[in-house]
C-alpha cells in the first residue's frame, strides 16, 4: 500500500487549485487522482470568466466569497502565470452584459441594486454600473450593437481566462512543487480509519492522513458509501465556437467571448439533460440567433465547434466546504464556478485543510445548509 | 516544395490571388494551392505569423482560404473546379491585403 499525508481526489479545475494551494503550504507528500477518461470533465468544457457578477443574489456569504475570489485573482492569476510559464490570456479588464429589452433592465437594477446593498451590509463594494446604449456602446467600440440593445450593466473588476490554460498551468505547478499527480486511476471507495484513511482505486490502495473528494459529479456515488447525500444536480450549457476574427470585443459578456486566440464564443444554455453532454439544434440555434442580435456582424462568422458541458450546481447554486459527519480528515469541496473561486481554492482551502480550523467566512458554506 | 508524385492528365485552371493556375484534377484547394509553390496561405489574425496547411484532414483549421468569395473556408475538404476563385487570406497590420 503507498502512502501520503493528503490524498486529493480529482484533479479538475477545484481539485487541481487545492492541491496547487497544498503543495505551495508545504503539506508534506500530496497525491492528486484524477479518473481522466469516462467522465463528463465540465473544467475543459467551461465559458472561462473570472467573476462575481450576479453571484450570490440568494446568499450573501457566497457573494462575498465570489467577490474575494475575484480580488484574489489579480494576484492568483499573475502569480500562476510567472511559475507555469504559461500564459494564462488572463485580463480582469470588466464583464458586460446587455440589456436587450426594458424587463431585462428592470431585472438587473433590481439584482444589481439587492447585491449592492448586501455588499455595503457585509464590508465591500458590489462594482457594477447600469449603462444607457450609448455608453455601454463605447465599451465595444469597434463592434456595432444590435438595434434591440437598450443599454447594459458593466463591471470592472471581472474578468476572463483560458480555463484550459489555467488548468494545465495549476496542474504544472502543482507538480513542479512536488506534487504527485496520478492520472487514469479511479477511486472505487474511501475507507475511513481511526487516524488513517485508506483510498481504494481501480487499480492501488492508498494510505492517508487527510483526504479532499473534489470529484465534481463524482463526489456523490464516493460519498454516498460514507453515509452523506451531496445535493448536487447536473446542469447542462451548450457552447459554440466560431472561427478566429481580429480583436474587436476587448470585454467579455455573458453571452460571447472574444478569445485571446480570436475566436468567439458564444454559451449561455442552461438546462436539465441529466447526464446528457450533447448538443441540440434549438439550443445552438437560439444563442446563435441573440449573439447575432446583439452584434449583427456575428452572422458573417463561421460556427466551428459546439460542445455540451454538465455543470456542477448544488440545490441553491452555492459551493459546498465541509468535512464529513464524524471523520473531520475527509474534505468535501464541490460547486460550480471554481475557475473565478480557484484563487480561493488555492489559498484559504487549502490552509483550512491543513489547520483542520474551518475558517468563519465559509462557516456557512457546508453541508448542515441542505438538512435544515 | 511540392511536387506530385503521379502526373495527372486531366487539370483545371483556378483563379489564385489574381492570376490563372493551371492545377490537377481531382485535388483539394489546400494541395493545389501548396503545388503552385505558395509556401503560406494565411497570416494569423492575431499574431500576423504566415501559416499553411497542415493536417488536411479538416481537423486543425490552418488551410482557410477565401474561395469563390467565402472566406475562412477549409481548403483541404474543398475540390478544386474549373474558374474557381480563391485567395490567400494575408494580412499586414490587421488589414487584409
Amino acid at each position: 500500500m503507498k502512502h501520503a499525508d493528503i490524498i486529493v481526489i480529482g484533479g479538475g479545475a477545484t481539485g487541481a487549485a487545492c492541491a496547487l494551494g497544498l503543495v505551495r503550504e508545504k503539506a508534506g507528500t500530496v497525491l492528486m487522482l484524477d479518473k481522466t477518461f469516462g467522465i463528463y470533465r465540465p473544467s475543459r468544457a467551461n465559458f472561462g470568466l473570472t467573476g462575481y457578477l450576479l453571484k450570490g443574489l440568494n446568499d450573501a456569504v457566497y457573494a462575498k466569497w465570489a467577490f474575494k475570489a475575484i480580488q484574489e485573482w489579480a494576484e492568483f492569476g499573475p502569480q500562476l502565470e510567472q511559475d507555469s510559464g504559461i500564459s494564462l490570456d488572463f485580463a480582469l479588464n470588466g464583464v458586460g452584459e446587455p440589456f436587450l429589452c426594458e424587463e431585462e433592465k428592470a431585472v438587473r437594477v433590481q439584482q444589481t441594486q439587492q447585491l449592492k446593498e448586501m455588499a455595503e451590509v457585509n464590508g465591500y463594494k458590489y462594482n457594477c454600473e447600469i449603462l444607457d446604449r450609448y455608453e455601454f456602446s463605447q465599451l465595444i467600440p469597434k463592434m456595432e450593437l444590435g438595434e434591440k440593445v437598450i443599454g447594459g450593466m458593466f463591471s470592472s473588476d471581472n474578468g476572463h481566462v483560458n480555463p484550459l490554460f489555467m488548468l494545465r498551468a495549476m496542474r504544472k505547478t502543482y507538480i513542479n512543487e512536488g506534487g504527485i499527480f496520478i492520472a487514469g486511476e479511479s477511486v472505487m471507495e474511501i475507507i475511513p480509519g481511526q487516524s488513517h484513511t485508506i483510498i481504494k482505486t481501480n487499480i492501488e490502495s492508498y494510505v492517508c492522513s487527510k483526504v479532499v473528494v473534489a470529484a465534481g459529479h463524482g463526489s456523490t456515488r464516493l460519498l454516498n458509501h460514507l453515509g452523506v447525500k451531496l445535493p448536487l444536480f447536473p446542469l447542462r450549457g451548450q457552447l459554440m465556437v466560431t472561427n478566429r476574427q481580429p480583436p474587436m470585443l476587448p470585454i467579455p459578456l455573458f453571452l460571447v467571448r472574444q478569445t485571446g486566440e480570436g475566436t468567439f464564443m458564444i454559451g449561455v444554455s442552461i438546462e436539465q439533460a441529466g447526464h446528457d453532454i450533447g448538443t441540440t439544434v434549438e439550443a445552438m440555434n437560439s444563442q446563435a440567433k441573440k449573439a447575432i442580435e446583439l452584434f449583427p456582424i456575428m452572422a458573417e462568422f463561421n460556427w466551428v465547434r459546439s460542445w455540451g458541458a454538465i455543470r456542477v450546481i448544488t440545490q441553491d447554486d452555492s459551493p459546498v466546504y465541509d468535512t464529513i459527519p464524524g471523520h473531520d480528515n475527509i474534505f468535501v469541496l464541490v460547486g460550480h464556478s471554481a475557475v473565478s473561486l480557484a484563487s480561493l481554492h488555492s489559498s484559504i482551502i487549502p490552509k483550512w485543510i491543513i489547520s483542520g480550523r474551518k475558517p468563519k467566512e465559509i462557516e456557512n458554506l457546508g453541508l448542515r445548509r441542505f438538512h435544515v | 516544395m511540392f511536387s506530385s508524385y503521379e502526373t495527372t492528365k486531366q487539370t483545371v485552371t483556378i483563379i489564385l490571388d489574381g492570376k490563372p493556375q493551371r492545377v490537377p484534377a481531382g485535388v483539394s484547394v489546400a494541395a493545389a494551392v501548396l503545388g503552385t509553390g505558395k509556401t503560406h496561405t494565411r497570416t494569423s489574425l492575431i499574431s500576423g505569423e504566415p501559416r499553411a496547411p497542415f493536417c488536411m484532414m479538416g481537423v486543425c483549421y490552418e488551410c482557410l482560404l477565401e474561395i469563390d468569395s467565402r472566406k475562412d473556408q477549409q481548403s483541404c475538404q474543398v475540390q478544386v473546379k474549373e474558374g474557381m476563385i480563391i485567395n490567400r487570406q494575408i494580412r499586414t497590420n490587421g488589414e487584409e491585403k
